[in-house]
């Protein structure tokens, strides 16, 4: 072998094996689609996490290795363009995490060699009708709550508390959005209440519509 | 010649470093490790599927490339670098969801093991399902108890109540409460978010059953002793019994009038002694029709004759006491004459 026939081999053998690995390693889809991939994992810890909570989602510290999302210590993506654990930023196989002023939906860029892959989430459309369902529920059952209050009484209660029903105990209606017992205030799944002299009153319960109207009155 | 070898290796090595190290960055996961991130990522799009169909998870089949909703990317067999497939060998997954399809099963054939996972409908909303339930039974109670207050206190029949029977319709249309589980009206089944609801022969006690996911089922029971019926009968009949305190007290008053401001006695004020004697209309005890007699008991009453023409009559109502005592009128004496022609 010659000279220069070993010079040829030498620069040939690496320029084949790149040419070999090109498509791998160079073609921004692939290298991409990993990042994709990496999205779509970290959207599950995500997911999983507003799930068990309600459809209430992390806050922005947590979406990170380490950070405390559940089930996510194990595996977490890495960033192909670094070989090093994906976390959040700006730059190529990384991603940027925000959450809506709610708390109820986020958004996930991830960020590509080129432009950005944007994965979204948040509480499906069925949830806020359900829980719409579930504060007429609540106002429902307390109108009847009330019918009874003054068959015992002879007038209505001035405020409307479970500490003024003691008697029948009759279960007292949980607010579907904070968990615990229904109660008077602006909140979602909060009550209104007002007597109208001895004999009547208005309720309303708040929706994520508003005030519900028209307004529960007297039965009696 | 020897200015060609040397340029030429310099080039040979930064062309394999980099190589090796773009390989590395792109591959630095092994194909297992690979196949555990794809299954996860899997259970995310189902996941994502099934709160997007109430916690309801997708069939079999749908578990599939371009086949899920929602899902467009999809993760690939490390192995082969396409779409994962359904399949139970390495590379592949298998997905089996329960006949109510409210859990399921992944499992993920890596190089010689599997991964498995599971999920369904989260707990918190299982137990908020559960919640609306008894709450929904509650209302279903109080419409029942209302049918009752309207039927002589005799409660409904089971085909009465449901969404199309009386005690909604009747005396106008109620709202019915829905099942958080299938989002219809509650009916009486035996599935959760159903209810049961039975009723005595002679129509006066219940039993209503909410199937629940988590607890066993939850049981409201009621009978005219305890329910809103009784509150309303209690109430009606401590109004009769107020009034027929007053008419007690006219007696008291009257017999003081026509005794010189003397009081009867305790023996004296009853339906058998001597102002019961002077009054064919003694009031009655609403419940039984009789007379009403001293004693303790709701409908029965307690007199105490003071020494100075004040008494105590306390009407025992079912909401407590009433106390129609007071001082009882004297008869006015005549003009002394002063003597005067």
């Amino acid at each position: 072998m010659t000279r220069r026939t070993l010079a040829a081999v030498l620069a040939a053998v690496p320029l084949a094996l790149l040419l070999a690995t090109a498509p791998r390693v160079l073609a921004v889809s692939f290298v991409d689609k990993q990042v994709q991939a990496g999205g779509l994992l970290i959207q599950n810890y995500i997911d999983r996490y507003g799930q068990a909570r309600q459809f209430v989602y992390p806050p922005r510290a947590m979406v990170k290795k380490g950070g405390g999302l559940p089930n996510a210590k194990l595996i977490w993506p890495a960033n192909p363009w670094t070989g090093k654990v994906m976390g959040p930023g700006t730059a190529r196989g990384t991603y940027t995490y925000t959450l809506g002023a709610d708390g109820r939906s986020y958004k996930l860029t991830m960020h590509l060699s080129r432009g950005n892959h944007v994965l979204k989430g948040g509480a499906p459309q069925w949830f806020k009708a359900e829980r719409d369902t579930a504060s007429r529920h609540n106002a429902l059952l307390l109108q009847r709550y009330l019918e009874s209050y003054r068959l015992q009484h002879g007038s209505y209660p001035e405020s409307l508390d479970a500490t003024g029903f003691p008697d029948p105990p009759y279960v007292w209606p949980t607010n579907p959005w904070t968990g615990g017992g229904v109660a008077e205030g602006s909140g979602l799944g909060g009550l209104s209440y007002k007597r109208v002299g001895d004999a009547d009153y208005t309720l309303r319960v708040r929706l994520t519509t508003g005030w519900s109207t028209p307004a529960l009155k007297a039965l009696l | 010649m020897k200015h060609l070898i040397r340029p030429a290796s310099i080039l040979g090595a930064t062309v394999l470093a980099a190589t090796c190290l773009a390989a590395g960055a792109a591959g630095a996961a092994s194909p297992n490790a690979q196949m555990r991130q794809a299954m996860l990522t899997l259970r995310g799009l189902i996941d994502r599927r099934g709160a997007e169909r109430y916690f309801t998870y997708p069939k079999v089949r749908t578990v599939y490339p371009r086949r899920l909703v929602g899902s467009g990317a999809w993760p690939d067999d490390p192995w082969t670098g396409r779409d994962m497939l359904p399949g139970r060998t390495r590379g592949h997954y298998r997905y089996t969801v329960s006949p109510d399809r409210r859990r399921y099963r992944l499992v993920g054939y890596t190089d010689g093991g599997v991964v498995v996972l599971s999920g369904g409908m989260p707990t918190s909303i299982m137990r908020a399902y559960d919640h609306r339930g008894e709450e929904g039974l509650n209302l279903i109670r109080q419409y029942v108890e209302d049918h009752a207050a309207r039927h002589d206190g005799l409660y409904p029949s089971p085909t009465e109540v449901s969404a199309d029977g009386a005690v909604r319709l009747e005396p106008e249309r109620r709202y019915w409460p829905s099942n958080p589980w299938d989002h219809r009206d509650m009916t009486q089944r035996t599935d959760r978010g159903s209810f049961s609801y039975t009723v005595s022969a002679d129509r006066s006690s219940y039993t209503l059953h909410l199937h629940r996911a988590l607890k066993n089922d939850y049981v409201l029971r009621g009978s005219r002793r305890t329910g809103v019926w009784r509150c309303l009968l209690d109430t009606l009949e401590d109004e009769i019994l107020r009034r027929s305190g007053r008419i007690l007290r006219g007696y008291v008053e009257r017999w003081s009038l026509e005794h010189a401001g003397i009081l009867p006695t305790v023996a004296e004020m009853t339906p058998d002694g001597a102002v019961g004697a002077t009054h064919t209309d003694w009031p009655s005890y609403p419940v039984n029709d009789g007379p009403m007699r001293p004693g303790t008991e709701p409908g029965s009453y307690t007199y105490s004759p003071g020494g100075d023409g004040s008494y105590a009559l306390l009407i025992h109502l079912h909401a407590g006491d009433l106390d129609v005592g007071g001082d009882a009128p004297r008869p006015v004496a005549p003009p002394h004459s002063t003597g005067a022609p």
